[in-house]
């Protein structure tokens, strides 16, 4: 199967309107967005959000999201914790929808774009069709981990009869936070379409251009 | 194939995962094609999809405002009761001194996506109305860039997973302002699905740039093929 590419096409894709313009033009004709013939520095900004995504991540599970009290006695309750209590709750589709979006959710999708840097960079170019679908259900989940922070905005609204029973935030439910919008800008800086070079390079034996050309500009 | 002299330049786009070049002519309803190499979904033709956005992105806004003006949900356990609005979900990490917390909630589940519907609507009114205006490009841009971080379903998922925590607890009243953001959840996603990248840049850019190139000549026998193959791939 043939792989014309806009690249190899001399062409330049606007990645908003997705108008072909020739390459070297700086703005697209038709929405005036900035031209990159691939995203600027894409490993690298990938690379250091999740760095700082994994750090925060540490936290978001050590700290509590938020504390309950009831009368006198106050509660903390950790990510972790919370589902623990769902399933004592016997509340288990619930409890698995928490764990899916707040524990697999964000784990998978770290790794995920690890491995996807990698890939982008060095590695195998075998499987790019999975690789990319990877990175599309990845891209896709990511606001879902979401959930456990909504859930304590409006507990916490919600949840406050003076004296008999509060819901307070805790400081997990920021770093948590954190890690969910770093991940989703990393997915964005992303580009799929360095894999994609690297197969068309592999293929035409002509390594050091296409390697030239994915470094930053 | 793409050398072919029947490929017209405008119809070629290269796909935003793998930049696979595919030629996309003009398409008929429910036509969708996606790459041939990645599987990328790369558009779906929907042919009376302005009169939908516009309806859905009329009921989204009226669903909106009801949903932040009226009673959200309330709370009631040993005689005291706590009645929250929607606007107080975010407001709740504000007054406990975590304003970045707020601002991130308040934005993703309210200014965006109230600002994404706003905004599809100056650009689907005047598209409609075969009117082009100073502000359709900008707007076209900013609907696709704000599309990314509007997540009024996890909200949606957030409060029924509310529900069942509290269940045991307290007793939970659901107001108006409850069922219209169900409403409104339910009515921006449907406007989202007939939101098409691809078919709306084109007809934006008919309508900034009238010429010769908006009168599409029949589909070629040979492009047309390409992309009914795409289709299936
Ligand atoms: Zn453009
Ligand atoms: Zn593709």
């Amino acid at each position: 199967m043939s792989h014309q590419t806009a690249k190899s096409q001399g062409l330049v894709s606007c990645h908003e309107c997705y108008k072909v313009s020739p390459a070297g033009s700086h703005l697209c004709p038709r929405c005036h967005a900035h031209l990159h013939p691939r995203k600027t520095a894409s490993v690298q900004r990938t690379m250091a959000l999740l760095i700082t995504a994994t750090l925060l991540y540490i936290p978001a599970n050590i700290f509590p999201i938020m504390i309950t009290s009831q009368f006198t006695d106050a509660e903390p309750s950790t990510i972790l914790g919370g589902i623990f209590i769902l399933v004592q709750m016997e509340a288990y589709p619930v409890a698995s929808i928490i764990f899916i979006a707040s524990v697999i959710v964000p784990l998978a999708k770290l790794i995920a774009l690890y491995f996807l840097c990698w890939y982008a960079t060095r590695g195998s170019t075998a499987n790019l069709r999975q690789k990319t679908q990877l990175f599309r259900i990845a891209e896709f989940m990511g606001k879902w981990s979401m959930v456990d922070v909504f859930v304590v905005s409006i507990l916490v609204a919600l949840v406050q009869l003076q004296g008999i029973m509060g819901v307070e935030p805790g400081i997990a439910a920021l770093s948590f936070s954190g890690v969910v919008i770093i991940t989703m800008i990393a997915a964005e800086s992303f580009d799929t379409r360095l894999m994609w070079d690297r197969l068309a390079a592999h293929n035409n034996e002509v390594f050091t251009d296409t390697v030239a050309d994915n470094t930053p500009l | 194939m793409l050398a072919s002299a029947a490929i017209r330049h405008e119809d070629l786009i290269a796909c935003p995962s793998c930049d696979n070049l595919t030629a996309i002519p003009a398409l008929q309803h429910g036509d969708a094609v996606f790459c041939r190499h990645c599987n990328h979904p790369l558009t779906q033709y929907q042919h009376n999809a302005y009169d939908q956005v516009i309806a859905y992105a009329v009921t989204t806004l009226i669903l909106f405002v009801i949903a932040n003006t009226s009673a959200f949900l309330t709370l009631q356990a040993t005689g005291s009761e706590n009645l929250m609005t929607l606007p107080g979900a975010p407001l709740a990490f504000y007054e406990r001194g975590m304003p970045v917390l707020a601002f991130i909630v308040s934005s993703v589940i309210l200014t965006l996506p109230f600002l994404h519907t706003l905004l599809v609507l100056l650009v689907y009114v005047p598209l409609k109305l075969g009117k082009p205006t100073a502000w359709l490009i900008l707007s076209g841009r900013l609907v696709f860039i704000i599309a990314a971080w509007c997540m009024v379903d996890v909200f949606l998922i957030a409060l029924v997973v509310s529900l069942v925590k509290l269940r045991t607890m307290a007793t939970i009243t659901l107001g108006i302002g409850f069922w219209a953001y169900v409403g409104f959840a339910i009515s921006f996603t449907l406007m989202i699905s007939h939101i098409d990248r691809l078919q709306c840049w084109r007809a934006i850019d008919a309508l900034m740039n009238p010429g010769p190139r908006t009168l599409k000549p029949p589909p070629d026998p040979l492009t047309h093929t390409q992309a009914t193959e795409a289709k299936g791939s």
